[in-house]
């Protein structure tokens, strides 16, 4: 292999590696905050027979509220019925500009939870349990 | 901030009062301290609120993890607040208490209440419930460092909790009340877990008014309470790392 022909394929792994960093940084998605989104606070329970996730969704909109289920994530979106500042919740001064306007967040699956089966029970405060069965894995 | 008229450092802690004051008899130190459900921040904070109580000390905490200032109204304040009024004083804090300091705060809390004549140190305590979703009244259970604090809550027309595990600092302030002979009585509210339970709070804080002889109204409280939950996420999940690192039963998969 001559000197020229190791440099040019130097290059062509160079530009494909560079392709490739930009793409995955297309795929990262912009910080929440940046569109106007909170993060719900939620816990998941494991039974036997199910996943059991809580949600508060304190000040939703309740007519707003999306859950869905795919195989590998819960995506959980409202809209706030009064929109609500950053200093509001964080007590600052500092990002006073920052206002939300809903609640989105996705959480993480286990491999044997079974979406089709998925439950959604809204409370009147606003706190929705999510139950999602888990599949027999024989 | 006003002049501080007395200070006082221990193992890492500085408690300063701002003012002299005398409490009225009997005289009640509801502790507010971030646990399960934020249930004795929000007492704390509604008490503070609706019975007008008066900035009157505060306790820095000298090694505190993460290395936060708070400030408000341009000023550098301490992490953990005490107000009083009449007989009535609160403690209410603005960062989880770390594990490593806990002991300190709890000797520091007694000697403070031993020395301003409390009758009474009341616990306010969140007890993580599963079934709390189903429940429409956070129950409210009660236990006593010692008999005076027994007479007291035979009053209240609650159950006692019998058994289970109390854990943080509630459990280090009670455990050195029996040890000093001091009153503790601790009340417990069912509540979530992980979300702040400003209704388990309303349950507490209307045992308490039973406790204290004079009226709490918590009608302001259940009515804001959906903005509390709001403003309190990030204090919670502060907490509840906090309480992560003390151990402790958990019925959590992951969070």
């Amino acid at each position: 292999m001559s000197f020229e022909e190791i440099r040019r394929r130097i290059e062509r792994i160079h530009r494909k590696i560079m392709e490739e960093l930009e793409r995955s940084f297309e795929e990262v998605p912009a910080p929440t905050w940046l569109h106007e989104s909170m993060r719900p606070l939620y816990t998941v329970y494991q039974s036997p027979d199910a996943y059991i996730v809580l949600v508060d969704l304190a000040g939703a909109d309740t007519s707003s509220i999306e859950v869905k289920a795919t195989e590998n994530k819960l995506i959980i979106k409202a809209s706030l019925e009064k929109e609500v500042r950053f200093s509001d919740v964080y007590g600052t001064m500092i990002g006073q500009d920052v206002v939300f306007r809903q609640y989105e967040h996705e959480i993480p699956l286990p491999p044997d939870a079974d979406p089709s089966g998925i439950k959604v029970n809204v409370r009147p405060n606003k706190i929705i349990e999510i139950r999602i069965p888990r599949r027999k894995i024989t | 901030m006003p002049g501080i008229v007395y200070e006082e450092s221990v193992d890492g802690l500085t408690l300063m009062e701002y003012s002299e004051f005398e409490l009225k008899k009997p005289s009640f130190f509801v502790l507010g301290l971030p646990d399960t459900g934020l249930v004795g921040v929000i007492s704390a904070n509604h008490i503070v609120e609706s019975m007008g109580l008066q900035e009157v000390a505060g306790i820095d905490i000298e090694a505190l993890m993460p290395p936060v200032a708070v400030i408000s109204k341009g000023e550098v304040r301490p992490p953990l607040r005490i107000y009083a009024r009449d007989n009535i004083m609160a403690l209410t804090a603005e960062t989880p208490v770390p594990a490593a300091v806990i002991p300190v705060l709890a000797r520091l809390i007694i000697d403070y209440s031993i020395r301003k004549g409390v009758d009474y140190i009341v616990s306010v305590v969140g007890i993580a419930t599963p079934n709390r979703m189903n429940m429409d009244k956070p129950n409210v259970y009660w236990i006593a460092s010692n008999e005076k604090a027994r007479e007291l809550a035979l009053k209240l027309g609650i159950e006692a909790f019998s058994n289970g595990y109390l854990v943080g600092p509630y459990a280090l302030i009670l455990k050195q009340a029996i040890r000093k002979r001091v009153t503790n009585l601790v009340l417990l509210a069912d509540a979530y877990v992980e979300f702040p339970d400003p209704e388990a709070a309303a349950s507490v804080l209307t045992v308490l008014s039973k406790a204290i002889g004079s009226e709490i109204d918590v009608k302001k409280l259940l009515e804001q309470a959906e903005m509390i939950r709001v403003r309190m996420r990030g204090l919670m999940k502060k907490t509840k790392e906090t309480m992560a690192e003390m151990g402790g039963p958990s019925p959590l998969l992951y969070a």
